[in-house]
């Protein structure tokens, strides 16, 4: 998706935003999953 | 002719006035190329510090025998120097020239969350502070190995918690980082620069960003259970509790074999911009080199256990993981083809960033059959621990990771500086470093075929003449890289000002504006007709 189809900057910016924090997530559920996965092993 | 931007451009909302003067400028840096500029002056200061202990390691292994630091400092050294090289030097220099090119590339007047970036930037002096100030605790600096294997790697003392806390931060600033990248590459694109028409610089970096929010997580997770084994009475690694300590190997590889392709894939994205722009043609199968780095990527998930083969495992494990190992060499072999074929009745010229990308093709490639050799059980089974390997990853990261990041230092400071360097000292670079990077490294295999063990002090005399050679190579290639220094401050201060384009054959949108480029680099976008002109694909 490029800047032409985002006709208002409100809306990449809330682009931005939600992206970022879904990439946060996916980086945090790693971490917590290898985590479980080793208490659930151990 | 390069962009022309003039005030009248911007709204206050733009941010649209010069830099800070002064440290504000640096501490509360939210422009793209400042914080670039940071990152590589501090990969730059830890390439020279993680190189110093090089030196060392390499000075005591000058002859047999101990004869300047004690074992346990030694060991110090070789565990320091990769977490040095690896989370200071390589992966903050990958970061500075994505931040400073990655906007310029697709049209965007700065990353998507520049304040973040801040923050991305500032915790690594805080995160090395803390593993260098390891050195000064009483029980000297962590020493069991860049892998922190337990139960050796929790013997470590006060220095033990320092590392993890300074990993933690490293893995954070690493993550924030990637997800900049990745944000910024899917929103922030100008209008006509589509996926499969930006630069391979943009798409491998876009790959290394996947890859390490999917990675960087996990070894947070292996160190956090590593703190809480030593200090919380868990036992996730310690038979004695139940635990598993090869559990610890295949957590540390899940996320060490991608780290492995984090280091390279952007220099494979660099060497793809250099090699067409001195061979003044289009890249050759740019959507195979795209396919081919998505492919080294997905394949870096499932190879983790090559690192681990002599700890035993089932046959069927055994065949898999050399098999997924060996399928990398298609995807890199792809590459390599696309080079040469890029290569192939060109008009070449042979100007630094070109002659270091053309070691890049050789070197990298020696690291890539021995790295092949290695996937093999049985032989791995002889070479595993020994100087072999060292060569191996050596081969791969310095003549590979590193040469691609010098050539694109020299690729791009004309363009940064908007003045030209020497270009008769960077070839003295280039070819000192060359010349060294294989007198110190290459005798490393015959050392490891003849059984020499890595990560020792001291050794059997049978292997004192290459471990001299080898030495004597080190203390070349060192000396060598303060020309590097040198050369842009050279440049900086006097260098013969440089044009827009600064490479004839040069393609690619950040060539479209002038050099330097303006504070802002696309505000507002550039126009399709720009973009079509700047496009190379």
């Amino acid at each position: 998706m490029n800047v032409s189809d985002q006709n208002a900057p409100e809306e990449q910016r809330r682009r931005v935003r939600r992206s970022a924090i879904l990439l946060g997530m996916v980086a945090l559920s790693f971490y917590v999953a290898f985590i479980v996965m080793s208490v659930m092993r151990s | 002719m390069a962009h022309e931007h003039t005030a009248d451009n911007h709204t206050h909302d733009d941010h649209a006035h010069g830099p800070a003067h002064g440290w504000r400028r640096w501490v509360y840096a939210t422009n793209h190329k400042d914080i670039g500029t940071m990152y590589l002056i501090f990969a730059c200061v830890m390439f020279f510090v993680g190189g110093f202990m090089a030196m060392i390691i390499r000075a005591e292994l000058f002859q047999p025998g101990l004869q300047i630091v004690e074992p346990q400092f030694f060991n110090s050294m070789t565990t320091m120097h990769a977490l040095v090289m690896i989370f200071g030097a390589v992966m903050p220099a990958w970061t500075g020239l994505a931040n400073w090119m990655i906007p310029m590339q697709v049209g965007a007047p700065d990353m998507a969350l520049p304040r973040l970036n801040n923050f991305s930037f500032w915790l690594l002096p805080f995160a090395f502070t803390l593993l260098l100030g390891t050195l000064f605790t009483p029980s000297g600096a962590p020493a069991g190995g860049w892998t922190l294997y337990p139960p050796l790697s929790l013997q470590g003392g006060d220095s033990f918690p320092m590392a993890i806390f300074a990993i933690h931060l490293m893995g954070a600033s690493s993550i924030l980082g990637s997800i900049n990248v990745v944000v910024t590459i899917m929103n922030m694109r100008a209008p006509g620069v589509g996926l499969l028409n930006m630069p391979l610089f943009c798409w491998s970096w876009l790959i290394t960003a996947y890859l390490l929010i999917a990675t960087m997580p996990v070894l947070a997770g292996a160190v956090t259970m590593l703190l809480t084994d030593h200090f919380f009475a868990t036992s996730f690694f310690s038979a004695s509790g139940g635990g598993d300590p090869v559990m610890f190997q295949h957590i540390f590889w899940f996320f060490g074999h991608p780290e492995v392709y984090i280091l390279i894939l952007p220099a494979f994205g660099i060497i793809s911009e250099i090699i067409p722009t001195f061979s003044r043609k289009p890249l050759f199968g740019y959507d195979a080199m795209v396919y081919a780095t998505a492919a080294i990527a997905f394949l870096s998930f499932i190879v983790w256990a090559h690192h681990m083969f002599t700890v035993g495992m089932p046959l069927a494990g055994q065949l898999f993981f050399t098999l997924s190992t060996m399928m990398i060499s298609i995807p890199t072999g792809v590459k390599v083809f696309n080079w040469t074929a890029t290569l192939w009745k060109g008009s070449l010229s042979f100007e630094t960033p070109m002659l270091f990308a053309l070691s890049f093709l050789f070197l990298f490639t020696i690291g890539g059959f021995s790295g092949l050799m290695l996937a093999i059980v049985p032989a791995d089974f002889q070479y595993h621990d020994t100087y072999f390997v060292v060569a191996h990853f050596h081969y791969v990261l310095v003549p590979g990771a590193i040469f691609a990041i010098m050539a694109g230092v020299y690729y791009w400071l004309p363009k940064w500086t908007g003045r030209m360097y020497d270009e008769k000292l960077g070839k003295w670079h280039f070819w000192l470093s060359t010349i060294f990077v294989n007198v110190l490294f290459f005798p490393q295999h015959f050392l490891g075929l003849a059984g020499m063990p890595r990560r020792i002090p001291d050794y059997s005399v049978q292997f004192a003449d290459w471990n001299m050679v080898s030495s004597l190579g080190a203390f070349g290639f060192g000396l060598s890289q303060l020309l590097l220094p040198y050369i842009i401050w050279k440049c900086v201060k006097g260098g013969v000002k440089s044009t827009g384009r600064v490479w004839e054959g040069a393609h690619g949108l950040e060539w479209e504006l002038s050099s330097p480029p303006p504070y802002h680099s696309w505000d507002p976008p550039p126009s399709r007709e720009l973009v079509a002109r700047g496009v190379q694909h």
